[in-house]
C-alpha cells in the first residue's frame, strides 16, 4: 500500500482509539454488545480516516525529490550551448498547480523569479550599455580622425603659405638686390655728372681766356691801324664764338645740374625703396616664422589627436571584449536557469 | 654629469646638454633640429630623463630652446610625446616641465606656448 506517513500517522490515531474502546469493553461485560458495534465501528473508522487521509493536501515539509534531483541532468556541453526556446520561455504554470495546490509558494514564486531572470537577460541591459559604449568610443575615435584630418589640412595650409612667404622673401631679396644695383649705377650717372660739370667750368675758363684773348687781338690790330684791320675781323669773330660757347656752356651746366638734380632725387627714391624692402624682407622673415609656428602647433595638435585616437580604439576593443565575454556568459546562465526552470516545472506539472 | 647621469648629445646641427640646476635638471638645445626623423634622437632621451625624474623624485625640468635656431614638425612631435608621458602619471609623480623660449624667434613664440595646453599646470613657458 503506497500511504504517506500522514496518512499511516491519521490511521494509526483511529486505530489506537478504537482499540483503546476494545479494552474498556473487556473491563465492562455489560457493554460487550457495545464493543461489538465498536468493532464495527472500527473498521469503519479506519475506512473513513484512509478515505480523510488520501484527500489531504499534501504538506509543504514533506516534498518529494523533484525528478531533476532523483535522477540528475548530464553536465552541460558550453562548446554547444542552445538559447532557451520560446516555448520554454513563454511556458507557464499549470492553474490548477498554481492556485490551491501541495506545491510550495517558495519554489511557484522560484520559477517566477527564474522566469522573469530569463526576461530581463532577453532584454540584456548591460549588453546595450556595452553596445552603447562601443558606438561612443568609436564616434570619438571618427571625431578625432576628422580633428586629425582639419589638423593635417590646416598644416598642408600653413605649409604652403609659409613656402609662398619663402618665394615672397626671395622675390624681395632679388627686388633689394636690384635696387642696391640701381642705386650703385645712379651714383655712377651723379660722379659722371659730376665730373662733365668741372669739364665745362674748365671749358668756361677757356672761353673766358678766349674772350680777352680776342679782346687784347682787338686792341693790337687797332694800333696796326690798316694793316692790323684783317686782324680786327678775325679777333671779332673769336669773340663772338667764345660768347656762343660761353652761352653754350651755360646751357650744358643748367642741364647737367637738372640732372644732377633728378639723379639725386632718384638716389633718395632707391635709398627709401631699399629701405621699405629690407624692411618688409624682415616682416616676411617673421611670418616665415609665425607660419612655421602654425605648423609646430598644428602638429602638437596632431600629436594629441594621434594619442586620443589610439585610447579610444583600445576603449573599444575593451568594450568588444567585455560585451563578448558577458554575452557568452548571459547564454551560459540562460541555459542553465531555463534547464533548472524547465525541471521544476516538469515536476511541478507531475505533482 | 648630471644627477640622472645622462650623457649630452650632438648629432648633425644639435647639441643637446643635461645639466643640474639648483630645483632639478635642464635640458639645454643648441643648434637646429632638421634632420629627417629627430624621433631617432629625441625619444630614447626623453624616456631616459622622463624615467629617471620620476624614479629620483626630480621636480623640476627646465627645456630651454633658447638656443634652437629650428626645430621641424617630427621634432616637436617628439617633445609633444615626452610631454604626453607626463600627463599619463599620477598626480603623486608629475613633475614640472619650464619652457624657456627666444622671443626674438618668432616660430618658438608661436607655437612653444602650444604645448602648456597638454598638462595645464605641469607645463609653463618662460
Amino acid at each position: 500500500m503506497n500511504l504517506t506517513r500522514r496518512q499511516w500517522l491519521v490511521t494509526g490515531l483511529i486505530g489506537v482509539l478504537s482499540a483503546g474502546f476494545w479494552v474498556v469493553t473487556l473491563w465492562h461485560p455489560p457493554l460487550a454488545v457495545a464493543s461489538l458495534i465498536d468493532a464495527v465501528w472500527l473498521v469503519a473508522g479506519l475506512l473513513a480516516g484512509w478515505r480523510f487521509v488520501r484527500d489531504l493536501p499534501e504538506s509543504p515539509s514533506t516534498p518529494e525529490l523533484p525528478p531533476l534531483l532523483d535522477s540528475p541532468r548530464p553536465p552541460l556541453d558550453h562548446n554547444n550551448l542552445e538559447p532557451p526556446s520560446e516555448e520554454i520561455l513563454s511556458a507557464g504554470l499549470p492553474q490548477d498547480h498554481v492556485l490551491g495546490s501541495a506545491i510550495p509558494s517558495e519554489v511557484l514564486e522560484g520559477v517566477e523569479a527564474l522566469r522573469q531572470l530569463e526576461a530581463a537577460w532577453e532584454v540584456d541591459v548591460f549588453q546595450q550599455d556595452m553596445t552603447l559604449m562601443s558606438g561612443n568610443a568609436g564616434f570619438i575615435r571618427e571625431n578625432v580622425d576628422r580633428a586629425f584630418e582639419i589638423a593635417d589640412n590646416l598644416a598642408n595650409s600653413a605649409q604652403h603659405a609659409f613656402s609662398l612667404s619663402e618665394r615672397v622673401q626671395k622675390g624681395v631679396t632679388v627686388v633689394t638686390n636690384a635696387l642696391l644695383e640701381s642705386l650703385k649705377q645712379t651714383e655712377v650717372l651723379s660722379e659722371h655728372s659730376a665730373r662733365i660739370t668741372g669739364i665745362l667750368e674748365l671749358m668756361s675758363e677757356v672761353s673766358d681766356k678766349i674772350h680777352v684773348l680776342s679782346i687784347n687781338a682787338s686792341i693790337v690790330s687797332a694800333r696796326a691801324g690798316i694793316a692790323g684791320r684783317a686782324f680786327e675781323v678775325v679777333a671779332k669773330e673769336i669773340r663772338s664764338l667764345a660768347k656762343e660757347t660761353e652761352h653754350s656752356l651755360g646751357n650744358i651746366v643748367e642741364v647737367i645740374e637738372f640732372l644732377r638734380s633728378s639723379i639725386a632725387k632718384v638716389i633718395k627714391v632707391v635709398r627709401d625703396a631699399d629701405a621699405e624692402t629690407e624692411q618688409e624682407k624682415n616682416s616676411l622673415i617673421e611670418v616665415a616664422g609665425a607660419l612655421q609656428g602654425v605648423i609646430l602647433g598644428v602638429e602638437i595638435v596632431k600629436a594629441v589627436s594621434g594619442f586620443a585616437k589610439e585610447k579610444a580604439l583600445e576603449q573599444d576593443q575593451l568594450s568588444h571584449g567585455i560585451s563578448e565575454r558577458q554575452t557568452k556568459q548571459t547564454h551560459e546562465w540562460k541555459v542553465k536557469v531555463a534547464a533548472v526552470r524547465a525541471s521544476l516545472e516538469e515536476w511541478i506539472a507531475k505533482e | 654629469m648630471n644627477k640622472l647621469n645622462i650623457e649630452p648629445v650632438q648629432q648633425d646641427k644639435i647639441k643637446i646638454d643635461i645639466v643640474d640646476n639648483a630645483e632639478g635638471l635642464t635640458t639645454k638645445f643648441v643648434g637646429d633640429i632638421d634632420m629627417e626623423d629627430p624621433s631617432i634622437l629625441l625619444d630614447p632621451l626623453f624616456e631616459k630623463i622622463h624615467q629617471g625624474m620620476v624614479a629620483k623624485k626630480v621636480p623640476f625640468v627646465v627645456a630651454d630652446f633658447q638656443a634652437l635656431n629650428f626645430l621641424n614638425s617630427s621634432g616637436i612631435k617628439a617633445i609633444a610625446k615626452w610631454i604626453m608621458k607626463l600627463a599619463m602619471l599620477p598626480p603623486d609623480q608629475k613633475y614640472q616641465i619650464r619652457i624657456a623660449h627666444n622671443k626674438a624667434i618668432t616660430w618658438q613664440v608661436t607655437s612653444l606656448p602650444t604645448l602648456t595646453f597638454l598638462v595645464p599646470g605641469a607645463v609653463k613657458v618662460e
